[in-house]
């Protein structure tokens, strides 16, 4: 059988700064500083994959990363 | 302040004044040469970089750009080396779809009248996304994007991918398959929001093609070569419920390969997902007018052309549609509410991108010494450049004809245009002289990551260069102050001895520090200096900058320059010094006190149009009025 991946994973932060997170989220819906931290998370990298595919949608010169310079280029600099 | 007149402001994006004078000189723009009285037109000084939504964004605030806080289109998040849009802040919400907030800082020109209690209509200027509500109505410009939160990606629908993809590797992700259905039909789907997706079919009727969508009624008939009207979509989102959405269609062709060319899926004008129009009815207003229009920052299909895979045809008719509609929107909106046998308006602002998108796209057209030249584009489009100014000259002589007598006309532009010929690789070259370390070989066609831990110097965007500095950046390396300064000469003479070894010609013309480049004054920030790049790099006039390094990566395997075979055969964004790609000021007041437009900039033209109005202009602006 196919070893599957497990579907959470252990990240390490601060025990200061989660004890100031469970503070922060007393009476905010949040059941521990782990949802609360995950929903950051979670927000976080949305904005930066919406942010990117605004980059990579820019049709201007700098607009993208995955762009090759063209095959047939010659050589003019060592 | 004696006047109290009207304004009527033409954004003519990228009209070149070299060009320009002589088109001008030979008969051919009689419209713009009827305004261009001695004294009252001439070069406009652009910003640095000269690109629009930073140079617009002057325009509209009477200050440089360190002062109104859009700087590039790309810019460095100050705390990392995360390359991030710079014209606005983006957030998303827990149904995934993102909301935003621009960069800028200070009030625009439409704000400023609305204030003094006049009408302002603001329409389509670059980096007026999200748009701010004003006594009138602003509609976004640059900045909006389409449904699915880009800037516009389009699709190529084919009942031969294989074919398609192999013609633009770089345009393989906008090549979507057209599958058999059965009875000479195909279907295809259109990509929405929050990853919806709505199917649609393609049947073939003797010589023409019937297009469904969902399984409901046709939505249109064509014959290959035609186009469809405004396409109305539904996305059921979940959380969400119905986003709506909007696209045209071309059927490209229809014989043993079908293939059908999709715009952007549009936000609509009446309910759109993202903030298109302030107050939020203008938008729905607009449409009353005109019917759907398009909604997108920049309507016409540059990167569908730039990745290979749309036609120059293909494009130019999708642009003009939209453009010529801008063009009915704006003698619409003119003549509307009228008020005493007047026009309501004091101020109507209308951008077009007409004469930018075409430069870029065909500089080589009628130049031989391009390398991307090809004698059969200048026999079978003419001169297309020539074309595109010819209708910017003959639409002006309808809103001319339109506007009342005693109108005063502005025609400005935020940057010239010029051939780009060779393309250089910036980060490539910091990383042969010891400045910046590839963290990998290069992959194929992608920029290299950086390995920040031993670089010193990297550039994003559009020539900006920082510097790994200790304190400032995660993993600096430069220590600050003296070994900084240091360091910024030494790289700044460095690339100032930089030759291209084909030409013998010098590649940079000058490295400008971040502050200086961006300017002084700084209304809305207190520190000229926070997040700027601490060198921009101004090429000579003829090189561009080459892709894939935009956003921090270095294209370690190329030569360090190279010449432009790519799609985007011009530009102004260079970057290049300010007096190399100026834009244009043409200045008409009946009426009014003497013009004097010589050393005129962007950042004088909201001083300017205030000055017309009667209009005292806020504290905090820098620029000066022409009039």
């Amino acid at each position: 059988m196919a070893e599957r991946k497990a579907k959470y994973t252990t990240i390490s932060i601060p025990r200061e700064l989660y004890e100031r997170v469970g503070t922060l989220i007393e009476d905010t819906g949040f059941r521990s500083p782990t949802e609360y931290i995950v929903y950051l998370t979670r927000q976080a990298v949305m904005a930066i994959e919406a942010d990117r595919n605004l980059i990579h949608s820019l049709p201007y010169a700098v607009g993208r990363d995955g762009d090759s310079a063209s095959g047939s280029a010659r050589a003019s600099d060592p | 302040m004696t006047h109290r007149g009207r304004v009527l402001v033409v954004g003519a994006d990228g009209a070149d004044p070299q060009v320009l004078s002589r088109l001008m000189a030979d008969g051919k723009l009689p419209h713009l040469a009827r305004l261009c009285a001695p004294g009252a037109w001439g070069p406009l000084q652009t910003t640095f970089p000269p690109v629009s939504p930073v140079a617009w964004m002057t325009c509209l605030t009477g200050v440089l750009p360190a002062g109104h806080g859009i700087r590039d289109f790309i810019t460095k998040a100050p705390d990392s080396y995360l390359p991030t849009i710079g014209l606005f802040a983006v957030r998303v919400g827990p149904d995934g779809i993102p909301t935003y907030t621009s960069r800028c800082a200070v009030p625009t020109l439409g704000e400023m009248v609305s204030q003094a209690g006049r009408t302002a209509f603001i329409l389509k200027v670059p980096g007026t996304f999200p748009p701010v509500s004003i006594r009138g109505g602003m509609l976004a410009g640059f900045g909006m994007p389409d449904v699915l939160g880009t800037f516009g990606v389009s699709a190529w629908y084919t009942t031969d991918e294989a074919t398609k993809k192999a013609s633009a590797p770089e345009g393989v992700e906008l090549v979507q398959p057209l599958a058999p259905a059965g009875g000479g039909a195909w279907s295809g789907r259109i990509t929405g929001p929050a990853q919806t997706a709505i199917g649609f079919s393609l049947r073939r009727d003797s010589s023409q093609a019937v297009l469904q969508i969902d399984g409901r009624p046709p939505v249109a008939v064509l014959s290959p070569g035609e186009w469809s009207g405004w396409v109305r979509l539904a996305f059921a989102v979940p959380g969400r419920g119905t986003i709506a959405g909007m696209c045209r269609f071309k059927l490209v062709a229809l014989g043993s390969v079908v293939e059908l060319y999709r715009t952007p899926v549009e936000c609509t004008p009446d309910a759109p997902l993202f903030p298109l129009a302030a107050p939020a009815g203008f938008g729905a207003y607009l449409e009353s007018l005109v019917g759907a229009f398009a909604t997108l920052g920049m309507p016409a299909d540059l990167d569908g052309v730039r990745r290979g895979i749309v036609d120059l045809d293909t494009f130019l008719e999708d642009a003009y549609a939209n453009w010529d509609q801008q063009i009915d929107m704006t003698v619409r909106l003119m003549l509307a509410f009228p008020k005493d046998g007047q026009p309501a308006w004091d101020l109507l602002f209308t951008h077009l991108f007409a004469v930018d998108n075409v430069q870029h796209l065909f500089a080589h057209c009628q130049d031989p010494s391009h390398p991307s030249y090809d004698p059969q584009c200048a026999v079978r489009m003419g001169d297309p450049i020539e074309h595109v100014y010819r209708w910017l000259d003959d639409r002006l002589g309808m809103l001319l004809e339109h506007a009342p007598s005693d109108t005063s006309v502005i025609v400005i532009s935020d940057h010239g245009g010029l051939p780009v010929y060779r393309l250089v690789y910036l980060n490539a070259w910091l990383w042969r002289h010891g400045y910046l370390v590839p963290r990998e070989t290069q992959p194929d066609g992608i920029g290299a990551r950086v390995d920040w831990g031993r670089t010193r110097a990297a550039m994003f965007g559009t020539g900006g260069i920082w510097l790994n500095v200790q304190g400032r950046e995660p993993n600096g390396v430069v220590t600050a102050g003296a070994p900084y300064e240091a360091l910024r000469q030494e790289i700044a003479r460095g690339l100032l001895e930089w030759r291209d070894l084909e030409t013998g010609q010098p590649v940079i013309k000058q490295v400008l520090t971040g502050e200086s480049a961006l300017g002084s004054g700084v209304p809305g920030s207190a520190d000229a200096r926070a997040g700027a790049p601490d060198l921009m790099v101004a090429l000579h006039p003829g090189y561009g900058l080459g892709r894939g390094e935009a956003l921090g990566r270095v294209m370690s395997g190329s030569t360090l320059i190279v010449p432009n075979l790519s799609a985007w055969t011009g530009g102004h964004e260079g970057p290049y010094l300010v007096s190399d790609v100026p834009g244009i000021v043409v200045i008409h007041s009946p009426g009014s006190a003497p013009v004097d437009v010589r050393g005129a900039g962007l950042q004088d033209i909201a001083p300017t149009v205030l000055r017309l109005l009667g209009i005292a202009g806020p504290p905090g602006i820098t620029g000066r009025s022409l009039v």
